[in-house]
C-alpha cells in the first residue's frame, strides 16, 4: 500500500478526509472527561458548534458525561487578519473569574493556528492574574487529519498534565484508553453500564486496586495517575499514546493487551496483569471461577454460531477505533466463527498503528480484511460481500459500528439475517459495559448473538427500519418479486 | 417589566451554539434538488455540514455534500488539485452521482480560506470544460454565522443564477426557513406555505425547500421577500432590490401559538392576500382544534395545571421571542428568563421589540447573547420549573434540576420529530400544547419519591 497522502494514495482513495479533525478530538478528549476543566477555544464559534452539535451532546445524553461549557474567542475575519491574542487574553481572564475552573486548556483551530497567534505569550502575560492553571494544546483541525495520528499526538499532552509521583501504590493499577466514558457507575445512578465496573471486577478480582481510569474524573484525579504501579489498556488507539508518554515521563510500565472481551481475551488480559504483579495464582483461581460461570452460556452460544460467517462492517466510526470491531472478530473466532472485516478504510488501517500493533502483534490475530479503495468513503454493500463469499443469510451474523447499518426487508433484515449492535454509540445494556468488556459484557454479547439468530429464524414480519429502506416493504411485494415476472 | 441584560456586550467571548457561515450556505443550497454540494475543507467541519444537510430530508430532497479530501498536505501546499478532481468526478458523473447535476455549489472551511485557496478559479476552469454550472461560495466559519452564510449563498444565487425579470410580480418569497430557530422547521415551513395560501397569499418561492435549480429563476417574480430570521442581511436585500424585489422589514412575530398566528397572518394578508380569507381560515382551523379540546377533561386539567408555572426560554431570537409570547399569552405561563441568540445587533433588537408588548403584564429578564453558564444561573435564580431550548442545552438545564424541552435549534440531532405535524399555526398549537404538557409533567411528576417510597414485597415483614 502506498504512503498516506501521496499522489499514488490519492489516486487509489480519492476523497479520503479522515473523520472529524484534530480540534474535535482534542476538545472532546479533554473537556467533558474532566469535571473541573474548561476548554477555551481560540477560533470561530463554528468550531465549538461542530463539537457541541453532535459529539459533546451525544456523550452527555448517552454516556453520562456532564454538559461542556465551551467559551470561545469567537474569531472573525478581522481577527484572522489582525490576530486574536487580545481577545484570547480577555477570554481567559473572564473564564477564570466566571467559571472558576481548576484547569483551563486552550485549544486552537485551523484559523488561529494558521495565522500563528502566539498563545504561549498570552499565557505568560495573564498567568500572574489568574487562579487556574492554564495549558495550551495545539490542535488545528487540519493537523494529522487521519484519526490515529490526531490521537497519537494527544498522549504526551495528557501526560504533561500529570505530576511526578511522590510514591507508588504497589497494588495500584490504571486503565488507560477510555474514550467518552466516565467513572460514574450504575450503582451511582447511571442507567447503563460504562466500562468502569468491568475493570474494577477484573482488577479487584485478583486482589489489586484500581488507581485511575482514564480519561475520567477531575484534574486532581488526572494529575495523580502516575502513582499507579502499572498501566493497563482498554483501547490501544486511545491508551497506547498516553501509556508511552507516561513511561517516558514517569517510568510507569504498561501492558499492551486491549479490550478484554470473550473468555480468551479476558484471560489473556488478566494473566498479563497477574504476571506483572506476581498474582498468577489468584488470577488463575479468579479466571477459572468466572469462566465456569460462563461455561454453559459459552457452549450454548457456540451451538448457535459455530461455523458461521461473522460479517464485521466498519464505517466512518471504525476510523476512530477499528480495534473494537476486531475485538468482536476475536470473540467470534473463539466461538468457531469465521470473521470477515470490510469497509475499513485503507488509510486508517495503515495509519492507526496502535490498533495494528494491538491486534496483529500482541493478539496474533489476522482475520481476512477486504480492502477496497472506498472512493469518497463510499461503503460496500454487505449483500455484495456475501455474494463474493458465496454465503447466504442463514450462514451469517452481521455486526456494525455506527448509524446507517444495511437493511432491506425481503433480503437482508434482522428478521432473516442475524444482526447484533456492536456500535459503542448504540450499544447500551443494563449491567454491562457498553463496549462489551469484562465477563458481564461478554455474557451480554453471547446472549445478544443467540437472540440475533433466534430473531432471524422468523423469516417474516421484517423490521420497520428494513421496510423503510426496501423497494418491497410489504411481504406481499417481496413474495411477488421472488416469484419473478409472470411469463 | 422587561429587564434587558447584556452580559457579553463588552467582550468578544461567546459560549453559545452558532454554526458557521458554510452551514448557513449549505442549508440554502441543500434544498435545491438536481444540484450537489462540494465541501472543500477539513473533515470536522464537513461532518457538521453533512449532519445539518439532513434537516432537508423529511418530506424534502437529498442533496449530497461531498468532501474533496482536504488533508494536512493541502493545508500547506494548497488543495486546488483535489478540488478540481472532485468537481470533475461529479460534473462528468464519473463517480458519486449517476447524472451530472444542474449546478455544483462549493463551500469551504477556514483552512483553505486562510490559505487563500482560489476556489473561484478552479470552479471556472471545470465549468468551462464540463459545461456544468459551478458556484463557489467563500463561506469559511470565521466569515460569520448561519445568517451570514445564508446571505452569502443567496447573494451568489442572485448574482450568478437568477436572470433579470420585467414581468408581473406577485406574492412573497420565504427566505431561509431554518433561521426561524425551530427544531421542527421542515414541517413548520411546509405548513406556513399552506397557511399563507389559505389566506390568499401567493408563495412564490421558499428558499430553499423542495426546489429544482430551474425554480430559482422565479425569484424576481415575487412582490417581496419575507426573511424568516431576524438578523439583517443588507447585501442580499440590496441585490434583491436591484432585481425588483423588496424585503419586508416589519417586526413580525413568528406564528407559534394562536395569538401569534392571528397577528402574523392578518398582517401579511392585509398586504399580500385577502383578510377575509385569512379570518375564515383561522376560524375554520380553530373549529378543528375545538373539536378536539372543547369539553375535554384532559385538556381542561392540563391547561389549568400549566397555568402560572415559571419558565425559561432560550434559542435563536425569532423562535425564543415567539415561544415566550406563546407561553405567556396562550398558556398563562410566566416566562422569567429569555436568552436570545443572534448574529447581529439588529436581530436582538427586533426580538426585543417583539417582546416589548409583554412588558406591562409580565416581569421577565432578557439576556442578550448569554453564555450557557449565565443562562443557567439566571434560570436557577428565577426558580423556573422548566426550560424550552434545544437538544444541545438539555444536559445543562437538567444538571440544574430544571425540566427541559428541546423545541428549538435544528431538526438534527436527537429531536424525534418524525410525525410531520407543525409546531406553528393554529394546527401546530395542538402539538405545542402536547409538548409543553410533557415537560411540565417531567417537572412535577414525583419520580424520586416513587423510587424511594416504592413498595417492596416482603419489606418490613419480620422473619
Amino acid at each position: 500500500m502506498p504512503e498516506i497522502d501521496t499522489e499514488e494514495f490519492n489516486e487509489l482513495c480519492p476523497g479520503y478526509e479522515g473523520v472529524w479533525c484534530r480540534y474535535l478530538w482534542t476538545t472532546t478528549y479533554f473537556q467533558q472527561f474532566f469535571r473541573d476543566v474548561v476548554i477555551v477555544t481560540h477560533g470561530p464559534l463554528s468550531c465549538v458548534a461542530a463539537v457541541k452539535n453532535f459529539k459533546q451532546t451525544h456523550y452527555s445524553l448517552h454516556s453520562a458525561l456532564p454538559f461542556a461549557h465551551s467559551p470561545c474567542t469567537n474569531m472573525d475575519e478581522n481577527a484572522v487578519i489582525m490576530g486574536g491574542t487580545d481577545i484570547l487574553a480577555d477570554t481567559l481572564r473572564r473564564v477564570d473569574k466566571e467559571y472558576r475552573p481548576a484547569l483551563i486548556i486552550i485549544t486552537d483551530t485551523c484559523a488561529s493556528y494558521m495565522i500563528h497567534d502566539d498563545v504561549d505569550a498570552v499565557i505568560a502575560e495573564i498567568e500572574p492574574d489568574v487562579k487556574a492553571k492554564i495549558v495550551y494544546t495545539p490542535s488545528p483541525g487540519f493537523a494529522g487529519v487521519q484519526c490515529g495520528k490526531a490521537v497519537e499526538a494527544m498522549g504526551p499532552l495528557v501526560a504533561s498534565l500529570m505530576d511526578a509521583p511522590s510514591e507508588i501504590d504497589q497494588e495500584g493499577v490504571n486503565v488507560l484508553g477510555l474514550y467518552y466514558d466516565t467513572r460514574f457507575t450504575e450503582a451511582e445512578g447511571r442507567k447503563h453500564g460504562g466500562n468502569t465496573e468491568a475493570y474494577v471486577h477484573l482488577i479487584e478480582g485478583i486482589g489489586l486496586k484500581v488507581h485511575r481510569i482514564m480519561n475520567a474524573g477531575d484534574y486532581d484525579y488526572l494529575r495523580t495517575a502516575p502513582e499507579a504501579r502499572v498501566n493497563t489498556i482498554h483501547t490501544a488507539m486511545w491508551g497506547y499514546p498516553v501509556a508511552q508518554a507516561m513511561e517516558e515521563q514517569f517510568g510507569t510500565p504498561w501492558l499492551k493487551r486491549q479490550l478484554p472481551m470473550g473468555l480468551e481475551g479476558i484471560r489473556n488480559w488478566v494473566m498479563d496483569l497477574a504476571r506483572f504483579m506476581n498474582r498468577e495464582e489468584e488470577a488463575e483461581r479468579f479466571v477459572k471461577v468466572e469462566e465456569e460461570k460462563l461455561a454453559s452460556l459459552f457452549e450454548e452460544t457456540k451451538k448457535w454460531v459455530e461455523g458461521k460467517v461473522l460479517l464485521v462492517e466498519c464505517s466512518r466510526n471504525s476510523q476512530a477505533k477499528y480495534g473494537e470491531m476486531l475485538a468482536y472478530a476475536r470473540l467470534g473466532q473463539e466461538l468457531g466463527m469465521k470473521p470477515y472485516v470490510y469497509c475499513l478504510h485503507p488509510v486508517e488501517f495503515k495509519s492507526q498503528k496502535d490498533d495494528m500493533i494491538a491486534v496483529f502483534e500482541v493478539e496474533g490475530l489476522n482475520p481476512p480484511v477486504l480492502i477496497g479503495p472506498y472512493p469518497y468513503h463510499q461503503p460496500v454493500n454487505v449483500e455484495d460481500v456475501m455474494a463474493d463469499l458465496g454465503v447466504d443469510g442463514d450462514q451469517c451474523l452481521y455486526i456494525y459500528d455506527d448509524v446507517f447499518p444495511y437493511a432491506k426487508s425481503g433480503s437482508f433484515d434482522p428478521s432473516n439475517v442475524a444482526r447484533y449492535t456492536t456500535s459503542s454509540q448504540m450499544k447500551r445494556v443494563k449491567g454491562s459495559s457498553f463496549l462489551g468488556v469484562g465477563y458481564a459484557g461478554t455474557a451480554v454479547t453471547y446472549r445478544g448473538m443467540i437472540e440475533a439468530f433466534q430473531a432471524a429464524r422468523r423469516k417474516s414480519k421484517p423490521t420497520f427500519f428494513g421496510r423503510v429502506w426496501s423497494s418491497t416493504p410489504f411481504e406481499f411485494q417481496s413474495a411477488k418479486q421472488k416469484e419473478g415476472p409472470v411469463s | 417589566m422587561m429587564e434587558v441584560l447584556s452580559p457579553t456586550k463588552d467582550t468578544k467571548m461567546r459560549d453559545q451554539f452558532q454554526p458557521g457561515a458554510f452551514i448557513g450556505s449549505i442549508f440554502i443550497t441543500s434544498g435545491i434538488q438536481d444540484t450537489v454540494n462540494v465541501y472543500h475543507g477539513v473533515s470536522g467541519c464537513h461532518a457538521m455540514a453533512q449532519h445539518f444537510r439532513g434537516d432537508l430530508i423529511p418530506n424534502g430532497v437529498y442533496v449530497p455534500v461531498i468532501g474533496t479530501g482536504f488533508l494536512e498536505t493541502e493545508a500547506i501546499m494548497g488543495g486546488a488539485k483535489k478540488l478540481d478532481r472532485t468537481l470533475r468526478d461529479i460534473a462528468e458523473a464519473k463517480s458519486l452521482v449517476k447524472v451530472a447535476p444542474q449546478c455544483i455549489w462549493i463551500s469551504m472551511s477556514d483552512c483553505p480560506a486562510v490559505g487563500g485557496e482560489d476556489i473561484e478559479g478552479v470552479a471556472r476552469g471545470v465549468a468551462a470544460d464540463s459545461g456544468v454550472k459551478i458556484v463557489a461560495i467563500e463561506n469559511a466559519g470565521f466569515k460569520g454565522g448561519l445568517a451570514r452564510g445564508a446571505e452569502l449563498a443567496l447573494c451568489k444565487i442572485l448574482d450568478e443564477v437568477v436572470q433579470p425579470y420585467d414581468g408581473k410580480r406577485e406574492g412573497i418569497n420565504l427566505i431561509a426557513p431554518f433561521l426561524m430557530g425551530s427544531a421542527n422547521w421542515p414541517f413548520d415551513i411546509d405548513h406556513m406555505v399552506e397557511i399563507l395560501q389559505a389566506a390568499g397569499i401567493k408563495v412564490n418561492l421558499v428558499l430553499s425547500r423542495n426546489l429544482t435549480f430551474a425554480d430559482l429563476q422565479r425569484f424576481p417574480a415575487a412582490e417581496a421577500n419575507l426573511l424568516l430570521g431576524y438578523d439583517e442581511m443588507p447585501d442580499f436585500v440590496g441585490k434583491s432590490e436591484k432585481l425588483g424585489v423588496s424585503t419586508l422589514t416589519d417586526d413580525l412575530v413568528l406564528p407559534f401559538g394562536i395569538g401569534n398566528t392571528e397577528e402574523w397572518l392578518l398582517s401579511l394578508a392585509e398586504r399580500f392576500g385577502d383578510v377575509g380569507k385569512a379570518q375564515q381560515y383561522l376560524s375554520d382551523e380553530m373549529g378543528k382544534v375545538k373539536r378536539i379540546l372543547q369539553r375535554n377533561y384532559n385538556f381542561s386539567w392540563m391547561a389549568s395545571f400549566l397555568s402560572d408555572k415559571y419558565a425559561a426560554v432560550c434559542g435563536y431570537a425569532p423562535f425564543a421571542a415567539a415561544i415566550t409570547r406563546y407561553l405567556f399569552h396562550d398558556l398563562n405561563i410566566r416566562v422569567k428568563v429569555v436568552g436570545l441568540w443572534s448574529e447581529t445587533e439588529a436581530g436582538i433588537q427586533k426580538a426585543e421589540r417583539v417582546l416589548e408588548p409583554l412588558s406591562d403584564s409580565l416581569d421577565f429578564k432578557v439576556l442578550e447573547n448569554p453564555t450557557y453558564l449565565q443562562l443557567a444561573e439566571a434560570a436557577k435564580e428565577a426558580n423556573v420549573d422548566f426550560a424550552i431550548g434545544s437538544i444541545q442545552d438539555k444536559p445543562l438545564f437538567k444538571s440544574y434540576g430544571i425540566a427541559h424541552l428541546n423545541l428549538g435549534g435544528f431538526y438534527y440531532f436527537n429531536n424525534y420529530n418524525f410525525v410531520p405535524w407543525p409546531l406553528l399555526g393554529v394546527k401546530g398549537s395542538l402539538r405545542l400544547f402536547s409538548e409543553v404538557c410533557k415537560v411540565v409533567d417531567d417537572a412535577f411528576y414525583e419520580t424520586e419519591a416513587w423510587k424511594k417510597l416504592a413498595f417492596v414485597p416482603g419489606d418490613g415483614v419480620e422473619g
